[in-house]
């Protein structure tokens, strides 16, 4: 029984080494909390970026999202998942959304603005009213800190406490 | 045991280059523009600047290819004339090639290159065959995409 367990400890040390990833399982009990989460979301959109994330002109979310439409609130759920893919923490975002643009014409696209996840929004979404939407990722470690993922959107946040 | 087949499990699937820890544009820029000045088919041009496009495209990643892909507008002036296709050996079969570059010449060239990430750094490889090594950056935010450029 030792022998066996032995070598499952030096195969998955040499597993973990191979896949070249942080070696340490993710700290969750360090993972930005639920407000830390919203906050980001929030920030991209609306500005000003959040001091501790460098956002690039290129992954910044079009100034014309912020012309567009304007976050007024995110509630974040977290799930820790633990699969094949190993462990991480499944995020769901529910955006309220307030529109700004007049037209369609003149609105950024959702799928800039929110992810590729954004769901439709209702028709009677009209300029000054606001609408739900849905985002869905994840959290996973990178050794130091956690990349957020909204849809096709990746954030590097610092590790926090929970619920802090 | 489980927990060794769960982790090699994750071992074989693909994993996601470190995006966010590649390099500014402009850091790419630079060092596309020193290596290309370093390559005997480029001494044919003086290299005046860069503009690149990084791509962080998913489904460009797998086990064997852990890279990033970049596009550059080169532009160059034309210095010695050759009968040699020294744009397509400085730039690549990629490269749009102009028809007629008189010496003297100033002209905007697109040619690829391609960011690899060992762990540290990254290194840039140019299609001529050319190597440059650039540090990690800072982890920030990016959009998997084409960071608003059309496909290739």
């Amino acid at each position: 029984m030792n022998r066996v367990s032995s070598t499952a400890a030096v195969a998955l040390t040499l597993c973990v080494a191979a896949c070249g990833g942080p070696g340490a399982p993710p700290p969750m009990d360090l993972a930005p909390s639920d407000a830390a989460i919203a906050a980001a979301l929030a920030a991209r959109v609306n500005g000003p970026d959040l001091p501790q994330m460098a956002i690039r002109p290129e992954a910044d979310a079009p100034p014309s999202c912020r012309d567009s439409y304007r976050v007024e609130h995110v509630a974040v759920t977290r799930t820790p998942v633990r699969d094949e893919l190993g462990s991480r923490i499944r995020v769901d975002a529910d955006f309220q959304v307030r529109r700004l643009a007049a037209t369609d014409g003149a609105a950024a696209g959702l799928y800039d603005c929110f992810g590729a996840d954004a769901n439709d929004p209702p028709p009677t979404w009209k300029q000054g009213s606001v609408a739900n939407l849905k985002g869905e990722g994840e959290l996973t470690w990178r050794g130091g800190y956690w990349l957020l993922r909204i849809g096709d959107e990746f954030m590097p946040l610092p590790p926090v406490e929970a619920g802090r | 045991m489980a927990a060794v087949l769960l982790a090699l499990a994750a071992c074989s699937r693909p994993q996601m280059p470190p995006f966010e820890r590649s390099p500014a544009d402009p850091d790419i820029a630079a060092a596309l523009v020193r290596t290309l000045a370093g390559e005997a088919a480029c001494k044919a041009f003086e290299l005046v600047s860069a503009q690149v496009w990084q791509y962080p495209l998913e489904n460009h990643t797998n086990v064997a290819n852990y890279a990033l892909d970049v596009d550059a507008d080169v532009t160059a002036v034309r210095r010695a004339p050759s009968v040699h296709d020294v744009v397509t050996a400085c730039f690549g079969p990629w490269s749009a090639t102009p028809p007629e570059w008189a010496v003297g010449e100033r002209r905007t060239v697109r040619t690829r290159a391609w960011l690899a990430y060992d762990g540290h750094a990254w290194s840039l490889r140019t299609e001529a065959g050319g190597a440059a090594s650039l540090p990690a950056a800072a982890p920030h935010a990016f959009r998997l995409g084409l960071n608003g450029k059309p496909g290739r």
